[in-house]
């Protein structure tokens, strides 16, 4: 008997071998309109993290003419304790 | 989260990627899903790191298998000296031919006013600073460095509508293949950086990357991985890395400009490193780089490194993929 984790994951893989063979086809096209950059240094003891990364995030808006209303969702990184 | 108040995320669908030194292109190939898929128009891409505050070989040291790796693999150098000593004896390149690449993008630095690092050396400042793990010198590594990236990913209806020029995604790909040091093949071409690239280029249809390519942003956390890396972009045969930038073809007058932004060589705050590189594609194909613009830059490619060799490309073009 088959399972319906088994079916769920047959169609699945079956969906990804399609899209694959279609090159990257499928979604919605993507462009980057806005970057920004904190002025790097060794120690950046003016700002916290938060501030930090307010400072870059300020000019990548600015950059962009955009204002916090306008972003729909937030992917943010960093590598904790490195 | 903590940093909701800087990075405005605020009521919004939030997600944290972190994914050793390659967490900047993570971050930026995560940003890009996000929009492709459909589910957001808008997606704000966010890479940091506060270097001052932590201790990086400390914390690398911890992804060693305890009794084989960590008298060898400790930190962030070792692994890069044990490669560098691979190349070294394969392909016979010496600290002079690699010295080359950090006076190049040191070089850059200069044209970049957010580069950390600003102050032109030559090759032999490289060959005559302290020695950290051999053949790896001080002025052969990149930095710790205090810094934040962000980035705004529209899709194809907003993005003609925010701005007249966006920088197209056209492709990306990611290899995070190894878990443990002693596990990785140091010697030969780069193979997930290879692989990763092979994957974009078959993709989008460029058959001579050389040429094809307008400039690279190449993760190249020392400047030995900054030469013989450079085979893995598939721009040359194995080995012949050291003719392409004794030539000056990797200067930023050159027929394929490496790191016009000084690279990560003179800026390393680690989870922005990559999303770095994935900027300064875009700065470079949108006219936004300034000084450091290469002159009608159309096809950019950006690469992230990170944890036992793994590595991410994004390819980045001024027109839209097909």
């Amino acid at each position: 008997m088959v399972s319906t984790g088994h079916v769920a994951r047959l169609i699945v893989s079956g969906s990804l071998k399609a899209n694959w063979s279609r090159g990257n086809k499928m979604g919605q096209r993507v462009a980057i309109v806005g970057t920004g950059q904190t002025n790097h240094r060794s120690s950046r003891k003016d700002v916290n993290g938060v501030e930090l990364i307010q400072e870059a995030t300020a000019r990548a808006l600015e950059d962009a003419g955009l204002t916090r209303k306008d972003i729909d969702a937030v992917v943010i990184g960093n590598m904790d304790h490195f | 989260m903590w940093s909701i108040d800087g990075n405005g995320g605020l009521h919004k669908p939030l997600m944290k990627v972190t994914t050793g030194g390659t967490t900047g292109t993570t971050v930026g190939i995560a940003g890009y899903y996000h929009v492709a898929s459909g589910l957001f128009d808008t997606v704000l891409a966010i890479g940091w790191e506060k270097n001052s505050e932590s201790d990086t070989s400390a914390a690398i040291i911890t992804c060693a298998d305890a009794f084989w790796e960590r008298p060898t693999f400790g930190g962030a150098v070792a692994g890069l000296a044990a490669g560098a000593c691979g190349y070294m004896h394969r392909y016979g390149i010496t600290e002079k031919d690699a010295a080359l690449i950090a006076v190049r993008d040191r070089k850059n630095a200069l044209k970049n006013p957010y580069a950390h690092l600003r102050k032109e050396i030559t090759v032999e400042d490289v060959l005559n600073s302290p020695m950290l793990a051999y053949p790896i010198k001080l002025l052969d590594i990149c930095p710790r460095t205090d810094g934040a990236c962000a980035v705004v990913f529209a899709s194809e209806s907003k993005a003609e509508q925010i701005v007249d020029k966006p920088a197209w995604i056209h492709q990306v790909s990611s290899r995070h293949n190894y878990t443990f040091f002693t596990d990785v093949e140091r010697s030969g071409r780069m193979p997930t950086l290879y692989e990763a690239c092979m994957e974009v280029y078959k993709k989008a249809g460029i058959e001579d990357p050389l040429h094809e390519l307008d400039v690279v942003e190449m993760y190249t956390p020392s400047s030995f991985t900054g030469l013989v890396w450079i085979d893995a972009l598939g721009v040359c045969d194995e080995g012949e890395a050291v003719r392409l930038v004794s030539d000056g073809v990797t200067e930023m007058d050159g027929e394929l400009p490496i790191d016009p932004s000084g690279g990560v060589i003179s800026t390393n705050c680690i989870g922005a490193t990559g999303l770095i590189r994935v900027a300064e594609a875009a700065m470079q194909v949108s006219g936004k780089a300034g000084e450091h613009q290469i002159d009608g830059a159309k096809l950019a490619l950006a690469t992230g490194f990170g944890g036992c060799h793994w590595s991410d490309v994004l390819l980045l073009g001024s027109s839209k993929p097909n």
